[in-house]
């Protein structure tokens, strides 16, 4: 009976690290070990880096409610953005910085729609996915459907080098995990994502806490985009796509809800971002034919939703 | 069927309904004869609804019996009452707009004009228009969609459409707010009319008079039991009203002493504040100050509350407290509140006083939160909340244990805990005791009893008129969204001269 009540109350954190722990041990027996060879967890580090820095921003959008799914795109346009100003300046800071200002501008109009025109956060973000998207193809076509980086030998030891990318991961979850688990601005998060009432009614302002969940977002998604385009090495038009379904496939694999609330967790950005890439990874080493990988992967995704997201039976609402 | 007068043909035995923890109607014995119309009175969350959902399958039964004809009666869904020959007309809106008028009478029973599977649409606008006629309702096009018709004309097409089935026990759940005096009227007729045929009508209204006027037996209830059965012949305007609120005191877990004095300084001030709900509302509240606010449910107490808490937004006025340094500062937002260290318990504990999956501890330091600087240390936290924990004697495993896994009463002490906790000072509770039992009670009287001695001021509001008399240094009474009268801390006030005000 005890046990039954530890589970369900860790049931998140069993997921989080039972699903990582798993992927570890199957892949470390199916590859024999070389997943864990030096040059493959060089990169893996690779791998995750931009799934890991736009997770951890997204996390504080899922905490308070928000399903943000224009990540993808955003972080497309902010990869042209870094070209652009880059091909212009030369200079590496310069162009990141304009990348994460243009994110962040995005963000927040989806905050004003949401938190001033009363649209659902939804709508808000798939109409910004649009414009992003938009406005790369838009610009792609004035430049021969591709722009290519003049000075790309100032960005590519971000590929090369993958200290770089161990960095970026260490400072970005050390701050998120500050920011989310050891300050009111997390703490308000989870609790408007259960109960927006309460949380007002105990001095939560409701906008405010909002408008920094959206900052934090863009300046995630601007730095990650940097490491796209590190990545890629150039602008196409499919930049970037798909992120935000990964985001979401590596957070509930970190067994996070994506309704918000109190059980929302940084670390399952982390390790739910982790056992993500370790999935593509292994299955690729163990010889697994791409096509299948993504059918395997959504099945796997399918059981640990269902092990997540099936809501208690929840008590009968007294009437009026 | 026998349509005998005065045959017993529905009675309901120890009915009970739990919702949770909560129980909603508590053993109820009632006895419904043909040819009556019974009226069902109580307060808000009396259970009167909640009889009438489980008569017609709307609600499960959680304890005790029905009888139809002294046989079992367990419907199995609302068609399945209608077969037995029960129909409801229910509180909200039972039209479905996209639906035209003829279709919606007839939603779930369309078979009736299908020939080889195809409904002749012809054959039931013609019923449709016979249906309503029946009730004397002839200026509707069955054909338009209902949402084109306003609120009342939708309502008598339900009404038209339950009639359709011949109901033994037609149930009228106060339906006759949503109608102007004319809608009523055809109401009035329909139910005389179905009575003087033989049959049975439970009509549930919150408006006396009207129920006085058409009702011949009314059943009270209160807090979920029936309190009395009072035939036509006994209707008294008092003595129904008296049964309906009136609260037995029952031991003496109030303040005992009758010492009504307080500090001169004035915490929170509300001069002549207006909007939607409330009118020319004044009120002070000093230091030291347990001040209490009666009225019904609909008078403006609540709204009341909310604006000084800066909930909701004044129109006219102004609300003012006292700030730190001895200033006065006005109030027009939660931030304003909280920074006058005001306090405010929600009559809504579980939607709105807390965040139910989130652990004890979490919700204990939510309003405190803005006094923790910038980084958050988990030991100081864990030592907030434990010490919050053992003040109030909170009852549960662990600080982490989620809140709504608590009982009502552990959940109140948590809601306290909150502002008790993070220094407040003016604490405003909207019916502190709601749903919590005899013992829990007893702590929170005491405990607000302490916290007027260490100078808290309190504004309780509440619907219940003993706690406010044993409590209370003043009683301020809003009907209508005004203050009616006020009455000062007084051995021999009695229940009856508060509710002279606010009925």
């Amino acid at each position: 009976m005890k046990s039954i009540t530890f589970i369900k109350r860790n049931r998140n954190n069993l997921v989080c690290y039972g699903s990582l722990a798993l992927v570890i041990v199957l892949f470390a027996i199916i590859t024999k070990g070389q997943i864990f060879s030096a040059y493959n967890l060089k990169s893996l580090a690779g791998q995750m880096v931009v799934l890991m820095i736009i997770s951890i921003g997204m996390i504080f959008m899922f905490a308070h409610g928000t399903v943000d799914i224009a990540s993808g795109a955003v972080a497309g346009l902010c990869t042209m953005i870094i070209t652009l100003v880059l091909n212009a300046t030369g200079n590496v800071p310069v162009s990141v910085l304009a990348a994460i200002v243009t994110a962040v501008a995005l963000y927040l109009f989806m905050w004003f729609v949401t938190a001033y025109l009363g649209l659902m956060s939804i709508i808000a973000s798939l109409a910004v996915m649009f414009i992003a998207r938009g406005l790369v193809t838009y610009i792609l076509s004035l430049n021969d459907g591709r722009i290519n980086i003049i000075h790309y030998d100032m960005i590519q030891p971000l590929k090369s080098n993958v200290a770089y990318a161990l960095i970026a991961m260490a400072v970005v979850a050390v701050i998120g995990i500050l920011l989310f688990n050891y300050t009111r601005l997390g703490k308000y998060c989870k609790a408007i994502g259960d109960n927006p009432i309460s949380a007002e009614q105990s001095g939560a302002r409701l906008k405010l806490v909002k408008f920094w969940c959206y900052v934090i977002a863009g300046c995630c998604v601007g730095l990650a985009s940097l490491f796209l385009l590190a990545r890629s090495g150039n602008v196409g038009k499919n930049i970037g796509s798909g992120t935000e379904m990964d985001v979401m496939v590596a957070v509930i694999l970190g067994g996070m809800n994506l309704n918000g609330g109190t059980k929302s967790r940084i670390g399952a950005a982390i390790a739910g971002v982790i056992t993500n890439t370790l999935l593509s990874n292994g299955l690729t080493i163990a010889g697994v034919n791409q096509t299948y990988i993504t059918l395997v992967k959504g099945i796997i995704f399918i059981v640990i939703i269902g092990m997540t997201l099936r809501q208690n039976k929840s008590v009968a609402e007294m009437p009026r | 069927m026998d349509n005998k007068k005065n045959e017993v043909f529905f009675e309901t035995k120890k009915l009970t309904k739990k919702f949770g923890e909560v129980v909603a109607v508590n053993q109820v014995d009632m006895v419904i004869r043909t040819g009556e119309i019974r009226g069902l009175i109580g307060e808000n969350g009396s259970g009167k609804s909640t009889i009438s959902s489980m008569i017609s399958a709307i609600h499960t039964v959680t304890d005790g019996e029905m009888l139809l004809y002294g046989t079992p009666y367990k419907p199995k869904d609302p068609g399945d009452a209608r077969a037995h020959g029960i129909t409801m007309i229910v509180q909200e809106m039972g039209t479905i707009d996209g639906l035209t008028i003829a279709e919606n009478i007839f939603v779930g029973d369309e078979k009736r004009f299908a020939h080889h599977g195809i409904i002749n649409r012809d054959e039931m606008n013609r019923e449709a228009e016979k249906v309503l006629k029946n009730i004397g309702v002839t200026d509707v096009d069955v054909r338009k969609p209902a949402s084109s018709y306003s609120l009342e004309t939708r309502k008598l097409v339900e009404v038209a459409k339950s009639l359709y089935y011949d109901p033994i026990l037609f149930i009228v759940d106060e339906t006759t707010t949503a109608l102007s005096q004319n809608g009523r009227k055809i109401i009035y007729r329909i139910i005389h009319e179905l009575r003087d045929k033989g049959k049975a009508v439970l009509f549930i209204s919150h408006d006396l008079e009207e129920l006085i006027n058409n009702c011949d037996v009314l059943t009270v209830l209160r807090d979920g039991k029936m309190v009395d059965t009072i035939e036509k012949a006994d209707f008294d305007e008092n003595r129904i009203k008296h049964s309906m609120v009136g609260r037995e005191i029952k031991g003496d877990y109030y303040r005992s002493d009758f010492d009504g004095t307080h500090g001169e300084k004035v915490m929170l001030h509300a001069e002549h504040i207006s909007n939607e709900v409330l009118h020319d509302v004044s009120i002070t509240l000093h230091e030291g100050e347990i001040l209490g606010l009666a009225g019904l449910s609909g008078c403006g107490m609540h709204q009341l509350g909310r604006a000084l808490f800066g909930l909701d937004k004044v129109k006219e006025g102004r609300i003012t407290a006292a700030g730190e340094a001895g200033s006065e500062v006005s109030i027009s937002s939660v931030q304003d509140a909280l920074n006058c260290r005001i306090g405010y318990i929600s009559k809504d504990r579980d939607k709105e006083a807390l965040v139910l999956p989130a652990s004890i501890k979490e919700n204990l330091l939510l309003p405190n939160l803005r006094k923790m600087g910038a980084l958050i240390s988990p030991r100081r936290e864990k030592e907030y909340a434990q010490k919050q924990i053992d003040f109030l004697a909170i009852k549960c495993s662990s600080m982490n244990q989620a809140v709504g896994e608590l009982s009502g009463g552990n959940k109140q002490k948590v809601s306290f805990g909150k502002w008790i906790g993070n220094n407040s000072k003016i604490i405003i509770m909207d019916s502190p005791t709601r749903g919590v039992d005899i013992g829990v009670k007893t702590t929170m009287y005491q405990l607000i009893a302490r916290m007027k001695k260490e100078g808290y001021s309190i504004l309780i509001i509440s619907e219940e008129m003993p706690e406010l008399i044993g409590m209370c240094d003043k009683i301020l009474v809003m009907k209508d969204g005004k203050v009616t009268n006020a009455f000062n801390r007084d051995e021999t006030l009695s229940e009856q001269q508060i509710i002279e005000y606010m009925i």
